[in-house]
């Protein structure tokens, strides 16, 4: 894909756009003469996570896994991180985001590719609680993992802020200077940011254009991501289902939010809020106190809230 | 069944005696500086505390604890209000700890964007 020249947007600074992992990837670097070389690395990580994490592919390790429920599964450095980016995330917002939604998500029609969702029959007495992401076993000193039988394990959401974290840190020091990696809009930054910050636009849906954003923020660390369940949605059986699944019912989270960004030390920590605020609904400012963290909430009314520094003023 | 009577001798006596001396003497200064020690404690845990009225305390009063979140974080870069919880669910009572790494909120800037975030449609 051709380099896009943003030099009207941010001086010196180049990005590649191509489709991975059922959605959307960016890359974008300060030099120019160095973009090919950052587009390499950030499909290389794409390709290392999806081989580890996919729930898709029958060779992933996470099939693997999943194949080998009840047992210690050896896995790989990448998956074991994962795992425990998974766990971790799921005990900081108390199991709003929990990797036991596998097998709900299945039910609910996601389980292919989003593109390759067809609508069924929806058998709404097989939705319940989730197991919980404590049955999820990690050994650090022997790098296994297990889970019991019949759990299944969705990474979706904490595994694609990791991978902008990882590609963002890897391509920042491959090529020594500032990088932004964005994966469908869920936002990594690493190394030396442009003098104004790394402009992000804030949009309901990552795939908008910048001339459509609510507001623009900028950010010199970290990550930042958003959350939105009118997008990635898909009929089953009458109803309409989306991506982010209430742990306590198994089914598509029901919330007052339109959209909901967080800003984080890193884009797992970003991603972490954003989704659980879908999941908290009404409790979503309450429960978001307790973290240091900036956080913009637009309500399904178009009230906006703020939280943690956030700059309140959207674009006139 | 009496115990038979022993006899000692003055040399005896006399170590028996400063036996005596040395343990009361120990047993003074242990006392005196757990109670020293006891002072010590209860000034740092109530600096400006006193045991008496008039006196103050001896010790001078530990630093305030510092907050963990002064050190890493500045001001918003622009004026926030702390909003109200939509709806009318009552507040919670998590007791959640904030991350532990602390990272600066995004600024407004009028560059134009490289990316947008939002939700995931394609």
């Amino acid at each position: 894909m051709s380099p896009t020249n943003l030099s009207a947007a941010q001086p010196a600074v180049t990005a590649r756009t191509f489709r991975a992992i059922g959605t959307t990837a960016t890359v974008v670097v300060q030099d120019q003469s160095r973009a090919d070389e950052a587009e390499h690395l950030l499909r290389d990580e794409i390709s290392a996570i999806d081989r580890a994490c996919s729930r898709f592919r029958s060779d992933s390790e996470l099939a693997y896994l999943h194949a080998n429920e009840g047992r210690a599964v050896p896995v790989s450095s990448l998956l074991f991180e994962a795992l425990d980016v998974a766990y971790s995330v799921a005990d900081r917002t108390q199991g709003a985001v929990d990797p036991t939604v596998g097998s709900a998500m299945a039910m609910l029609g996601y389980d292919r590719d989003f593109d390759l969702i067809e609508s069924r029959p929806l058998h709404l007495a097989d939705l319940g609680p989730v197991p919980g992401f404590r049955h999820l076993h990690l050994d650090r000193k022997r790098k296994t993992a297990r889970i019991p039988r019949g759990v299944r394990l969705d990474l979706g959401s904490s595994a694609k802020a990791l991978l902008a974290d990882r590609a963002a840190a890897h391509i920042a020091s491959e090529l020594g200077s500032g990088a932004l990696v964005s994966i469908g809009g869920d936002v990594a930054v690493a190394g030396e940011s442009p003098t104004e910050g790394w402009a992000i636009g804030i949009a309901v849906d990552s795939a908008m254009g910048p001339g459509d954003a609510d507001q623009v923020v900028a950010i010199r660390h970290g990550g930042l991501a958003s959350s939105s369940t009118l997008v990635r949605t898909w009929a089953m059986g009458g109803e309409q289902a989306h991506h982010i699944v209430d742990p306590a019912t198994g089914r598509s989270a029901s919330t007052s939010w339109r959209l909901v960004s967080a800003a984080g030390a890193s884009c797992v920590d970003a991603n972490a809020l954003s989704t659980a605020s879908i999941v908290w609904g009404d409790q979503a400012v309450e429960r978001l106190r307790p973290f240091d963290q900036a956080v913009r909430l637009l309500r399904h009314d178009g009230k906006l809230f703020t939280l943690g520094g956030w700059p309140e003023a959207d674009r006139p | 069944m009496n115990s038979p009577r022993r006899s000692h001798s003055p040399e005896t006596r006399q170590r028996a005696r400063s036996h005596l001396r040395f343990l009361t003497r120990s047993a003074v200064l242990a006392a005196t500086g757990a109670t020293v020690a006891i002072g010590v404690v209860v000034a740092k845990e109530h600096p400006g505390a006193s045991g008496s009225s008039t006196a103050p305390a001896a010790v001078p009063a530990a630093p305030t604890t510092a907050s963990t979140t002064t050190t890493t974080t500045t001001a918003p870069p622009t004026t926030t209000t702390p909003s109200a919880s939509p709806g009318s669910t009552a507040p919670t009572t998590t007791t959640l700890p904030p991350t532990t790494t602390t990272t600066l909120p995004p600024t407004t800037t009028t560059t134009l964007p490289v990316v947008t975030s939002g939700g995931t449609s394609r």
